[in-house]
């Protein structure tokens, strides 16, 4: 198999999961979700 | 074949932990109550130390210890990074599960979000790649076992792989989800102490420096940071780990156990302590490259490496260490598979209106049968476990972009869904037989982001409320 190859799904996979990182975090950002802090864990 | 320790001895040693987990299963099992959130949710009322054990305990799998060595083995330095990057698929999926709890928090599977959100062709195409993942899943832990007990001891592969299935099966249906997460606490400590003790037991005797100078005598080519093969598994195994975890009922069902408020932490906590095992285990692999121990087989690394360095202690360390990870890992996939399929098809497609008693009844039943077919399935030997488990990447894959945008997104197009789904499946496949198995998740997310994207853009969905997921699941759930 070429080695161009291998660097092409390299890239790829590395820009998708970059991609899909970003969207994720980007998510809970637009609906305002917020991991619980400890005040409301205490109540 | 060399034997490390005696069959007696390590049947012994076998024995004690199967006894262990028995009687864990029973215990527990008089203290549960007989409904299914007792027995699937442990009452949803997990908390963080638990919760962070049994996600470590559930990944850190006989793939782990055992593949990620096979990994480094054989491609090199870059596997032990590449295998590491898969607890960061668990630290990604800490923001969807904050998610997941906010929009549906009376959910019971993953198979309830996709027949919710997307109806029921998608619903199915899902069940089927769960299954087909399920499957494959539990045929890399029982082919585990086997080659565990037969690398350390010259026991039959057949006994060891019946032996860890038998037990997993008895202790899952007599203690359900609660028993599996409080040994699961227990596992989660013994693998991680005794993989520290290992890992520092060998570099002791072999520092590192001897190690490198040996590798680069013996093999070379696996210290290389831009091996072709090696580059394209680092590339891949995030998504493919990703995917896994998005779509899989283990982590859906982890979720709905645990408390809302540790549910993020518990998932980041999990990620990245989870890291270190494949680093370690894997870095174990370059002691047998340098030290030019003969291995029969790949997927035997590791134990004959812990053996050859530490004798027969070795040997008992990493009887102990493997054992323990496919027990719990075993015992969460029984159990997540079968709830899956039986509240998803059981009670949704056949049966709306079954007892609590009898979804129960139907999960038991269901364990047993997973159990059965795994066994059939990997009777005569596959070569390699990781190839086993890789032949899922195109499915698991496919569901990445599915579950991300469906929970993020109102708008998704529900054909396009379809659509990805299929043709990611499909040019998966074709890229694991033409281009590399670890090219298969790649090309599979990719198709199924752009047709997502595409068909979204060109046809939004505007029928989906995110305020009526839940009510939707409740009522399916006949709640």
């Amino acid at each position: 198999m070429a080695y161009g190859v291998s660097v092409l799904i390299f890239c790829l996979g590395v820009c998708i999961s970059a991609g899909l990182v970003g969207y994720v975090i980007h998510g809970n950002k637009k609906y305002k979700i917020t991991v619980p802090g400890k005040d409301e864990e205490e109540n | 074949m060399e034997v490390f320790i005696s069959a007696p001895l390590a049947l012994v040693i076998v024995g004690a932990l199967s006894v262990m987990l028995l009687s864990f299963g029973f215990f527990i099992g008089k203290r549960i109550k007989k409904n299914s959130n007792d027995f699937l949710y442990a009452g949803r009322n997990v908390g963080l130390a638990l919760s962070t054990a049994t996600l470590i305990a559930a990944w850190v799998t006989g793939n782990t210890t055992m593949s990620a060595p096979e990994q480094g083995y054989t491609i090199g330095i870059l596997a032990c990074f590449g295998y590491a990057v898969a607890g960061l698929s668990l630290c990604i999926f800490a923001p969807l599960a904050l998610r997941i709890k906010k929009i549906m928090p009376h959910g019971c599977t993953s198979g309830d979000f996709v027949r919710c959100r997307y109806g029921k062709a998608v619903w199915i195409v899902f069940l089927l790649i769960s299954a087909w993942y399920f499957v494959g899943f539990l045929m890399t832990q029982a082919m585990a076992g086997g080659i565990l007990l037969q690398s350390l001891s010259g026991l039959e592969y057949h006994i060891g792989m019946l032996l860890i299935m038998v037990v997993c099966t008895v202790y899952t249906l007599k203690g359900g989800l609660k028993a599996i997460l409080s040994t699961d606490f227990i596992m989660a400590m013994l693998i991680l102490i005794m993989l520290l003790v290992t890992a520092v037991l060998a570099f002791f005797k072999f520092s590192p420096a001897m190690v490198y100078d040996g590798v680069m005598v013996n093999k070379p080519e696996l210290m290389n940071l831009l091996s072709g093969v090696g580059i394209m598994y680092l590339g891949s195994n995030f998504l493919f780990a990703t995917g896994e975890i998005f779509h899989s009922n283990i982590w859906w069902q982890r979720i709905y156990a645990a408390k809302e408020k540790v549910t993020f932490r518990s998932f980041i906590l999990s990620g990245l302590i989870w890291t270190t095992v494949p680093i370690i285990a894997g870095s174990l692999a370059f002691v047998a490259v340098a030290q030019g121990y003969v291995v029969p087989q790949v997927n035997m690394v590791f134990p004959i490496v812990v053996s050859k360095l530490l004798g027969p202690a070795g040997s008992v360390l990493v009887l102990i260490i493997i054992y323990s990870a496919l027990a719990s890992t075993v015992s969460s996939v029984l159990t997540a598979s079968s709830n899956l399929l039986v509240q998803d098809i059981y009670k949704r497609a056949f049966k709306p209106n079954a007892t609590d008693e009898q979804v129960v009844k139907y999960v038991c039943y269901t364990i047993v049968g997973m159990a059965v077919v795994t066994v059939i399935l990997v009777w005569n030997q596959p070569a390699s476990m990781y190839q086993v488990l890789y032949l899922t990447g195109s499915a698991v894959a496919a569901t990445i972009w599915p579950i991300a945008m469906g929970i993020y997104n109102s708008r998704v197009n529900r054909t396009a869904v379809l659509v990805a789904m299929i043709c990611s499946i499909g040019l998966g496949l074709v890229a694991y037989f033409s281009i590399s198995s670890y090219a298969a998740p790649v090309v599979s997310a990719l198709v199924g982001l752009v047709i997502i994207s595409v068909g979204t853009k060109l046809s939004p969905d505007n029928s989906f409320s995110f305020d009526q997921l839940d009510e939707q699941v409740s009522a399916i759930s006949n709640k």
